[in-house]
């Protein structure tokens, strides 16, 4: 996130606050694209990414007043999307296993809640995630294989490009949780790019 | 570059962030990684997953994705401020339904389709014409589509648009759209895959279209758009395309067949594997 491109955020918001509806358009332009490949990313579903990049505009429109701009747009923003991309994903899982559980069940929409796996990290360990994926034939089905939390990671670099420290903002966790995260995510991927050629 | 092929190589967690920019560029890892063959090799491979990772991510990102979400987003504004609470609503809809699925069930019969033409516009409709073993005569470039077309035209979705004329429609509102000229030459290919959006007044109704085939390999839908994909010969798929844009349908994909297109090169009994999306207008 350059300079630039984050002072033109904060006009488009001032204006946006005023009720221009263009500047509104204009950030569904600017973002929706890179908000739909961080949740397709996450939920490997182009309708829920849809969904989810929809109501996250849908966010940004009405809680436009309360955004003080403490933090870049982006950042707030893309939050939104991690999170109701969790709440999508884990939604789905449970409704898998467990009929009974209702999208009323909010663990996962505050604001930068953490999720624990419930596998232990340690079975995240490189070698242990090529085992994961190894039967997986393309990257982006590699990526799906990744925990969830390792996918967030290595998508929000790769996709908009932000530094350790604005995923660790984003996220809510240690700059020390990001780094380890994102090295282990892209050693199972190139290992996985390695053998796909 | 200095070899310094040694067992000395920082984890792989430090060469992450050195490729990340995140290293401290003081560090003696820093300097190692410079200077190490092994760790550029690493380095190297991570710069081809990245590669790889946003192609395939951008790849993923549906036609006209901007266009389609703001004008989702501006439904839904719509909708949240004003709720439909007619007592006729659900009845008015059902009996529009019924109208309309038998225009379209009398439309999608062949030999019928010259009388519901009349009966659904007065406008001459040009036949179809497919033509074996012409090549087409050249390629579009992307300043010759329409915006609303033009980011659909990836690379992977070509289209032959030389012999297109572009037309204003008094009916289609400001929309520029391209046809064919009478010309026999323009001629237009057909892809074996095809995916197209269009921009539809109700779902319900782009429903109905696929409602004629019992042939639908995948039939997606959420509340704003719906996506089916089937296979059908070209000469089908190029008449489904013009009876869509009588139905008022406005098709926003760029790929061929287009419902204002006549001759096509190749065999119409050919078959197309046909994706499309429709989406909710304003
Ligand atoms: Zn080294």
């Amino acid at each position: 996130m350059t300079e630039n491109a984050a002072e033109y955020d904060k006009k488009l918001i001032s204006r946006l606050k005023l009720g221009d509806k263009s500047s509104f358009d204009e950030l569904v332009v600017r973002y929706g694209a890179k908000a739909f490949q961080i949740s397709f990313g996450l939920l490997s579903n182009r309708f829920d990414a849809e969904e989810v990049v929809q109501d996250a505009f849908m966010k940004v429109y009405t809680n436009i007043e309360k955004f003080r701009g403490d933090s870049s747009f982006t950042t707030w923003f893309y939050r939104i999307v991690t999170n109701l991309s969790r709440n999508k994903y884990h939604w789905h899982r449970r409704r898998g296993r467990d009929e009974n559980v209702s999208i009323s069940d909010n663990r996962f929409s505050g604001d930068g809640v953490q999720l624990d796996l419930e596998i232990p990290d340690r079975a995240f360990e490189p070698d242990r995630l090529l085992e994961r994926i190894e039967a997986e034939s393309t990257l982006m089905d590699a990526i799906k294989k990744l925990p969830e939390k390792f996918r967030e990671v290595i998508l929000l670099r790769h996709i908009e490009d932000m530094s350790y420290r604005e995923i660790a903002g984003l996220l809510e966790c240690e700059l020390g949780t990001v780094k380890s995260r994102i090295a282990r995510a892209r050693e199972a991927l190139k290992f996985k790019f390695a053998q796909a050629r | 570059m200095n070899t310094n092929n040694n067992n000395n190589c920082p984890s792989f967690e430090e060469l992450s962030a050195y490729f990340d920019s995140e290293l401290d560029q003081f560090s003696l890892e820093y300097a190692h990684i410079q200077n190490c063959d092994k760790c550029q090799r690493e380095l190297d491979a991570y710069t081809k997953v990245s590669v790889m990772l946003k192609e395939e991510l951008s790849n993923s990102v549906p036609d006209d994705f901007s266009a389609h979400m703001i004008n989702s987003l501006k439904r839904r504004r719509k909708r949240d401020s004003s709720v439909d609470v007619s007592p006729f609503g659900f009845f008015f809809k059902v009996a529009a339904l019924l109208v309309l699925s038998g225009i379209i069930v009398v439309a999608l019969i062949p030999h019928k389709s010259n009388i519901v033409q009349q009966q659904v516009s007065d406008t001459k409709v040009a036949p179809l014409i497919f033509l074996d073993k012409l090549t087409p005569s050249g390629s579009y470039t992307h300043s010759q589509l329409p915006p609303s077309r033009r980011s659909a035209a990836g690379a992977s979705d070509s289209i032959d648009i030389t012999n297109m004329m572009q037309v204003s429609t008094g009916q289609m509102g400001d929309e520029n759209l391209y046809t064919s000229s009478e010309n026999k030459d323009s001629v237009a290919v057909i892809h074996p895959k095809v995916k197209q959006v269009w921009s539809v007044d109700s779902l319900k109704h782009a429903e109905m279209q696929f409602a004629q085939f019992a042939e639908v390999a995948k039939f997606a839908t959420n509340n704003s758009s719906i996506t089916m994909t089937l296979k059908l010969s070209k000469k089908n798929l190029a008449q489904f395309v013009r009876n869509c844009k009588e139905d008022g349908f406005r098709l926003l994909s760029p790929s061929q067949p287009q419902p204002e297109q006549t001759h096509f090169a190749g065999n119409k009994n050919d078959s197309v594997l046909y994706t499309a999306t429709f989406v909710q207008s304003e």
